[in-house]
């Protein structure tokens, strides 16, 4: 299991499942408009006629700030424990004292 | 009669056990964060967070399938609400993603910088979600302006009424109350002593909210209790939530932690019971017209879907009740922190 290959392989396996899933659902979205429900109801039909352009673009915006300080969060936490390397058992016992 | 024996109105109990059982369970947990701070020590904060480390995000299933269920059985209240709460709804979802981010990440990294600021953002983001929520229901109360396609016609702030503003902080006061004494059966030693002295103040606390809360509703809401008087004999289930406020205070000076949580349970399930009982068979009350209240008949699916819900229920919630008390099982008793707790 020390072939370099499938060591490679395995760090783009890492972003494969995200991309698979973010394009699979982008796919579905985007390919059934003008659609929401197929064949039945429009989006333009299906609309909130209650909730303010202003407010979707608000949460879209307050959503993906936090979506992406989420993402700084997630890839410095990643890089901290690459650097740091998988626990060794004297380091487990280490933090299963402190 | 005012109340009919019917799918829909099955359904609309179903809701309410799904919602209380969210009340009860995911209750204790946003109490416990309402409460993350008065623990002093990284020791302590660790315990507090790990008090309810296996358990917050099971809780917070029975919201989800409340609102699922919601939307299948009454889907026109479903998009009532979610469209004209669209703002609240968007920071109480703020408050729950910004608590389960603090959960986790929170002891991943030792800085004292790192562990303050997300012991700062559990508490803040747990107080908030238990205010949002009790705003929410003051509003089911109250009633909210609707037009005749059964369209929110009014704002964000007009959901900020001083009736739903009290209920949301006696929302926070039950669920920190109740927070506490769960904190109280899952600790030991300083952290227990401190909360339990707290507790007694956290009682007195809720008594007061209590108090002012069912005055105000007998003042801005009478007509949530219309039903309660055509059958007095209903009165019996807000009777019960007041012996069990009561009985809570006698367990908790006897130091029976259990029986005290098991007490707040009982409150938070039938103040719930009394609200659906005055709402029945209202799911959204229109004020000021009446006329556009969205009800368990005009607002929901097909009776076909009602039946074919019920049976996936039948099948599911047994489930979801299996689970739940398979993990409360496997994780009684004080907790001691190893390296798998947060």
């Amino acid at each position: 299991m020390k072939s370099a290959l499938l060591l490679k392989v395995l760090i783009l396996s890492v972003f494969l499942p995200q991309i698979a899933n973010q394009a699979g659902w982008m796919s579905a979205e985007i390919g059934r408009q003008p659609w929401v429900v197929y064949g039945l109801l429009k989006t333009s039909e299906a609309y909130s006629p209650s909730v303010s352009a202003g407010e979707v673009l608000t949460s879209i915006i307050l959503f993906s700030l936090v979506y992406l300080a989420m993402f700084g969060l997630f890839l410095f936490i990643l890089l901290d424990k690459i650097k740091k390397g998988p626990a060794t058992d004297s380091s487990r016992e280490e933090a299963a004292l402190s | 009669m005012i109340f009919s024996l019917d799918i829909n109105t099955v359904w609309f109990f179903l809701l309410g056990i799904l919602l209380t059982g969210y009340a009860i369970l995911d209750g204790f947990d946003l109490g416990v964060g309402a409460l993350h701070l008065t623990a002093k020590n990284d020791e302590e904060r660790r315990k507090v967070i790990n008090s309810i480390g296996p358990l917050w995000d099971g809780n917070e299933v029975w919201l989800v399938t409340g609102g699922g269920a919601l939307f299948a059985a009454f889907p026109e209240a479903y998009a009532t609400a979610f469209s004209g709460f669209y703002m609240a709804l968007f920071l109480l979802l703020m408050g729950l993603i910004c608590r389960a981010v603090a959960l986790e990440f929170r002891s991943k990294q030792p800085m004292k910088w790192w562990r303050s600021l997300w012991d700062a953002v559990f508490s803040i983001s747990s107080i908030v979600t238990a205010v949002l929520m009790g705003v929410a229901l003051g509003n089911i109360a109250l009633g909210i302006p609707l037009n005749s396609r059964h369209d929110f016609t009014g704002t964000f702030f007009s959901l900020l009424h001083p009736y739903a503003l009290l209920v949301g902080l006696t929302v926070l006061a039950i669920f920190t109350l109740h927070g506490a004494l769960f904190l109280l059966i899952k600790n030991e030693g300083d952290l227990y002593a401190r909360l339990k002295s707290l507790t007694t103040k956290l009682i007195i606390v809720f008594y007061v909210m209590l108090a002012v809360t069912t005055i105000a509703t007998f003042l801005v809401v009478p007509h949530v209790l219309a039903n309660l008087k055509a059958i007095p004999v209903l009165f019996i289930v807000p009777a019960i939530a007041f012996l069990a406020a009561g009985y809570l205070f006698a367990a908790h000076k006897k130091g029976k932690d259990f029986k005290a949580f098991l007490a707040s349970s009982v409150t938070i399930a039938t103040l719930f019971l009394s609200l659906g009982l005055g709402l029945y068979p209202n799911l959204i009350l229109s004020s000021p017209e009446a006329a556009n209240t969205l009800t368990i008949y005009n607002a929901s699916s097909s009776t076909k879907t009602l039946w074919i819900m019920l049976v996936i229920a039948l099948i599911g919630m047994p489930l979801v009740i299996g689970y739940t008390s398979f993990v409360y099982r496997t994780f009684r008793g004080k907790v001691k922190l190893d390296q798998h707790s947060y």
